[in-house]
């Protein structure tokens, strides 16, 4: 630090703001023993100090704050444990005296009032229970339990009754384990098993008729509901075809003069036309080599519930089912009216 | 911060906190409630508040709580000094005293504070910066000007009391 004649004011500040340190400050004023001319100027700077003075906050307890917390040592527990006793010596007669004293209150009113003891005097409020609201929320609840139990339980004994293969329900179990057991050949044939929909079939013929018995398990198996063409099995139709071709002789050699000459004779007229039938189902099954299926699904169509023996109208409890939310809805509505 | 430890902080910097207030607006009730606000402002923030800072807060609190009363009320009632609790005065001189008061009620808030704090409270001028949100450089202009704007009234004052 150095003190010279442009810098001794600034330096004189600070050293009366005590912002110098007590080095600077001897040196301060050793500089001010060597030049007494600006001993006055110290002492003018020296004279703006304020001197510290003892005013007071005259509401010094009012900042204060008491301890919230509550301790053992500052509650009286003996006031709280005769808290009824103090209640109905003091202010229980008072305020008694009081309600009886208004004119505007009605005598049942103040007879009430009468208590013995202010524990008895308990306002009971009646438990808000809603007749309507209960009935239908327990319909609703067992409606629920019942499709969900319903869905839960769907069998595959349920689907053959609802398809009307079997009358009964023993029927459609007998009908279902036979249809598991020979759902091996199925599963050979790479077809997948997954869903039991029976068949609508397009060809009635007799040869279709065979087809379609052997592979009314694999027909099942098919999950889509789309009309979906299925290839018979040409091999197994052309070993039936030579088997019926070896019991008659007359339909293996048959030709067309043959079974007009024959149909003139009454002993061969019998035995050709069973020929001839047997031939133009043979035909037949040339020509359908390739047999279509349409697959229907009768889930969506039939909506017939069956838990155990019981069946149920699957739309009609659609209809109560909305019956009961519109009841819902109109109860809710009158309430907010 | 404790309860008790706000406490203390209300044992020791109330009348600090008041005094600065109060030379500054020259109005007691009006002083009173800023501190009084101050200390409620501690009070609710005591939680983040250290015991360590505890008195630069309040005074940074009461500051700003001044300074929005001068600019809401915009009327430095002026109080007679005499009006003041009787043992504020302890200056020997009090001529002097009173010449010197009169003079620095006539600086501008920003510089009367700077004195009152640098005089009163002791504040170096870093701490004042803190207080007043100022530089320290600016703190230390501003207080010069100050300390040279008193010297010259009082040396007018002398001539004449002389």
């Amino acid at each position: 630090m150095e003190i010279n004649a442009t810098t001794y004011e600034t330096i004189f500040l600070l050293y009366i703001d005590n912002e110098l340190s007590p080095k600077e400050r001897l040196q301060v004023e050793a500089w001010i023993v060597e030049n007494p001319s600006y001993a006055l100027l110290m002492e003018e700077l020296k004279g703006t100090l304020m001197l510290p003075e003892s005013i007071r906050f005259p509401n010094k307890a009012n900042l204060k704050k008491r301890p919230f917390a509550p301790t053992k040592e500052n509650i009286d527990t003996t006031e709280i444990e005769n808290l009824d006793a103090i209640w109905s010596a003091t202010y229980s007669n008072y305020l008694m005296q009081e309600m009886q004293a208004m004119p505007g209150l009605s005598n049942e009113f103040k007879k009430g009032l009468k208590r013995e003891t202010p524990s008895k005097a308990m306002v009971l409020r009646p438990f808000s229970f809603n007749q309507n609201k209960f009935t239908y929320a327990a319909v609703a609840a067992l409606l629920m339990v019942f499709i969900g139990y319903q869905q839960l339980t769907k069998t595959p004994e349920t689907y053959t009754l609802a398809a009307g293969k079997a009358t009964s329900v023993k029927e459609a179990k007998e009908l279902t384990v036979a249809n598991t057991n020979d759902l091996s050949h199925i599963e050979q044939a790479g077809l997948p098993i997954k869903n039991r929909v029976p068949l609508k079939r397009n060809t009635l013929s007799v040869a279709t008729k065979k087809v379609l018995a052997d592979n009314l398990l694999i027909a099942p198996s098919v999950s889509t509901n789309k009309v979906q063409p299925m290839i018979a099995y040409e091999t197994e139709v052309s070993t039936e075809k030579t088997a019926m071709i070896q019991t008659n002789e007359i339909a293996a050699t048959n030709t067309e003069f043959n079974i007009l000459a024959n149909l003139n004779e009454p002993s061969l007229k019998a035995t050709t036309i069973e020929a001839f039938n047997i031939q133009a189902s043979q035909e037949v099954v040339a020509e359908k080599t390739e047999t279509s299926y349409e697959i229907i699904d009768t889930e969506e169509e039939d909506r017939t519930l069956y838990i155990g023996n019981l069946e149920i109208d699957g739309n009609r409890l659609r209809g109560l089912k909305r019956k009961v939310t519109s009841l819902f809805k109109n109860n809710k509505s009158d309430k907010n009216k | 911060m404790t309860d008790q430890t706000y406490n203390d902080c209300v044992d020791n910097f109330a009348d600090g906190v008041y005094r600065f207030i109060v030379k500054n607006i020259r109005h007691q009730e009006d002083a009173q409630d800023i501190v009084q606000s101050a200390f409620e402002k501690l009070w609710m923030n005591r939680a983040q508040v250290v015991p360590e800072k505890a008195k630069s807060y309040l005074f940074t609190v009461a500051y700003h709580q001044m300074i929005d009363h001068i600019r809401k009320s915009n009327k430095m009632s002026v109080v007679d000094e005499t009006a003041l609790p009787q043992q504020a005065i302890t200056q020997e001189d009090t001529e002097l005293k009173q010449v010197l008061l009169r003079a620095v009620n006539e600086l501008n808030p920003t510089q009367k504070s700077l004195v009152l704090l640098k005089d009163y409270e002791g504040y170096s001028y870093q701490e004042i910066g803190e207080i007043m949100n100022l530089s320290e450089s600016q703190v230390k202009v501003y207080l010069h000007r100050a300390r040279l704007i008193l010297k010259n009234k009082l040396s007018a004052y002398a001539p004449t009391a002389s």
